[in-house]
């Protein structure tokens, strides 16, 4: 970990409308996220960890304040832009592995590099899931793979456009222990290269992990 | 992995669907190549038969209307109105008029019923009015002769010097010539002494037309009023090109109907695809979102959209061309008995590159329009949306 600043969170309140009611999804949330943290966002449900997770990935606006990815205000750019920095600069992963189930691993991999115009693509597709344990199965498709070998994939398909920060929404939210296990572990390794990662989870043990946490509640950061 | 195949695995999912909709642009497309194929067949077949490569330029008739008139002197149609033979003496001073054949034709049907024979009972004016009737071996010997178009020599395996007997005549001919095939009605005529062909159906000294060749075109309109003036009011001086365009007028209709068939199989196709994108949409709205989660931009997904769309497209003109291939015999069949209008000798569909490509053009492009919708729906799913619905 390194002293630069990657995403900057200053005063970001979300607030949904059910109704007549106004949620306070996220309620004046202010952060700051170095190179190369390995941070964990943990709180009960409802207490708004996906919802700051979308906002840092820029799938989500907040209503206020502003969110800064690499020095760049991102509240305030265009979409086209937002489609730029999700491509270039943000990994997803999410407890739905939204794999394509007629592409074969390594194809679903290659995906996000194809919308990137990647021309190495393919070569980093087969060593990204190498680096995931997977290079057996890179031609096997979501159908044939467990649950636990589908999260690999999806996380090795987070990682082909070589972005600067990891977002894990519930990454073991469908695996059992041992696989989560293994995520974690491999999200260990990716930062102790050097990648930032950011991992929402409802699994504390599993949080504890990670060199950082933060705990939400009701839109709030109740300890960092 | 490049894009169209990440658009072909996607049509992949839904294999029926895909094929469903497949087959209703190969329909439309189907559609499209035949009815063109017969709009153009027809009006050629036409003005072939009517117009162009008769060496014709006005007929004196007695029928006035162009589908009566073009039966008769065309295909040997039945009519209880002659033209008496010495007719085409009073014609042939008229000024500009080079050429005067009388003819008798008139068309038998074999008795197995499976060919219509025309027999076409002619003056050597023939010879020097048909600008390409190269004739092997002679001009009719005596009252006896025949002389064969190409297609019925190669049928009858007849040469010049062969005898040949019809039936429906009781009668055996000698084959005095052979013309080389011109790809027009000719290959198909039994040509006989006018005087033989008339005696054969007991019209001695009638006429089905007079034709008329003139020394220049210029005149024509000269030759007409002048003809209108020598000829009684129940005679009809008519030129070739107003013959043929009579006719087309009257397949007016049919066209109107055939381009309805058209209109309503874009319709379908057109609904056909905007349905399976539509449907496309809906359930992979999870996944767009996701796409765009992942850098996928607006341009990315509706390109996704269209490129199925453009694969379900050529792949459905494609079929569409190879089925129509196979049904355009029978369709040439069936529509010479269901056209109430003349119906030309020569084939009436008539394919071709070039319709092949308007055709798929057209598909190609409906195609494209029905998808545009679903393609800016698919595109503008806000990835956080649909993600926040799980």
């Amino acid at each position: 970990m390194n002293n630069q600043t990657i995403i900057e969170i200053k005063d970001v309140v979300k607030i949904y409308k059910r109704g007549e009611e106004e949620v306070h999804a996220v309620d004046g949330i202010g952060l700051e996220i170095k190179k190369g943290e390995f941070l964990s966002v943990v709180g009960p449900s409802g207490s708004g960890k996906t919802t700051l997770l979308n906002i840092i990935g820029c799938v989500d606006n907040p209503t206020q304040g502003t969110v800064k990815i690499n020095g760049q205000d991102v509240t305030t750019v265009k979409e086209a832009r937002l489609t730029k920095i999700r491509r270039d600069a943000i990994g997803f992963v999410f407890q739905q592995f939204f794999l394509i189930p007629t592409l074969t691993a390594l194809e679903n991999v290659q995906l996000p590099g194809l919308f990137a115009k990647n021309i190495n693509r393919v070569k980093q597709a087969e060593e990204l899931l190498n680096l995931v344990g997977l290079n057996k199965r890179i031609h096997h498709r979501p159908a044939h793979l467990s649950g636990g070998e589908m999260q690999r994939v999806a996380i090795a398909r987070s990682l082909i456009n070589s972005p600067s920060v990891l977002l894990a929404d519930e990454p073991t939210g469908n695996l059992d222990s041992k696989n989560a296990e293994m995520i974690f572990k491999i999200f260990d390794e990716l930062n102790k290269n050097g990648l930032t990662v950011i991992v929402v989870t409802h699994n504390m043990e599993l949080a504890k992990n990670c060199r950082k946490v933060i705990l939400l509640e009701d839109g709030k950061i109740k300890n960092a | 992995m490049k894009f169209y195949q990440f658009a072909l695995m996607n049509l992949m999912r839904s294999k029926s669907r895909t094929m469903l909709t497949t087959l209703s642009v190969a329909v439309a497309t189907a559609t499209l190549f035949v009815v063109f194929s017969l709009d153009r067949g027809y009006q050629s077949a036409v003005s072939e038969e009517l117009v162009k490569n008769t060496g014709i330029h006005m007929f004196v008739t007695r029928e006035g209307c162009p589908i009566e008139a073009s039966s008769v002197i065309a295909q040997g149609g039945v009519s209880p109105l002659y033209i008496p033979e010495d007719f085409a003496a009073r014609v042939k001073d008229v000024p500009y008029v080079k050429e005067v054949m009388p003819f008798k034709i008139y068309a038998i049907t074999t008795p197995d019923g499976l060919r219509t024979d025309i027999f076409f009972g002619v003056t050597d004016a023939i010879q020097r009015i048909r600008p390409d009737w190269n004739l092997k071996g002679a001009w009719f010997k005596d009252e006896n002769s025949v002389i064969l178009g190409a297609e019925i020599a190669r049928i009858e395996m007849l040469k010049p010097g062969d005898k040949t007997y019809i039936e429906h005549f009781d009668k055996e001919f000698e084959v005095t010539g052979v013309l080389e095939q011109n790809f027009t009605q000719d290959d198909g005529f039994f040509f006989l002494p006018l005087a033989t062909a008339q005696r054969l159906i007991k019209r001695e000294g009638k006429l089905s037309a007079i034709a008329l060749h003139l020394e220049n075109l210029n005149h024509l309109d000269d030759v007409k009023i002048t003809l209108e003036g020598l000829l009684p009011e129940d005679y009809f001086a008519v030129t070739a090109k107003a013959l043929g365009e009579g006719v087309l007028k009257f397949f007016g209709s049919t066209r109107a109907m055939m381009f309805m068939m058209i209109l309503i199989a874009l319709i379908v196709c057109t609904l056909g695809i905007a349905n399976t994108m539509l449907m496309t949409t809906v359930e992979r709205r999870k996944e767009f979102a996701y796409l765009k989660c992942v850098g996928a931009g607006f341009l990315d997904i509706s390109r996704l959209i269209f490129l199925e769309t453009l694969i379900i497209s050529l792949i459905g003109t494609a079929l569409g061309l190879i089925i129509s291939i196979f049904l355009i015999p029978g369709f040439e069949h069936f529509i010479r008995g269901a056209l109430v209008v003349y119906v030309p000798a020569a084939k009436i569909v008539r394919p071709g590159v070039d319709i092949a490509i308007l055709s798929s053009a057209i598909v190609i492009l409906v195609g494209i329009f029905a998808a545009l919708y679903p393609a800016v729906k698919s595109a503008k799913i806000a990835p956080m949306e649909a993600i926040r619905n799980e």
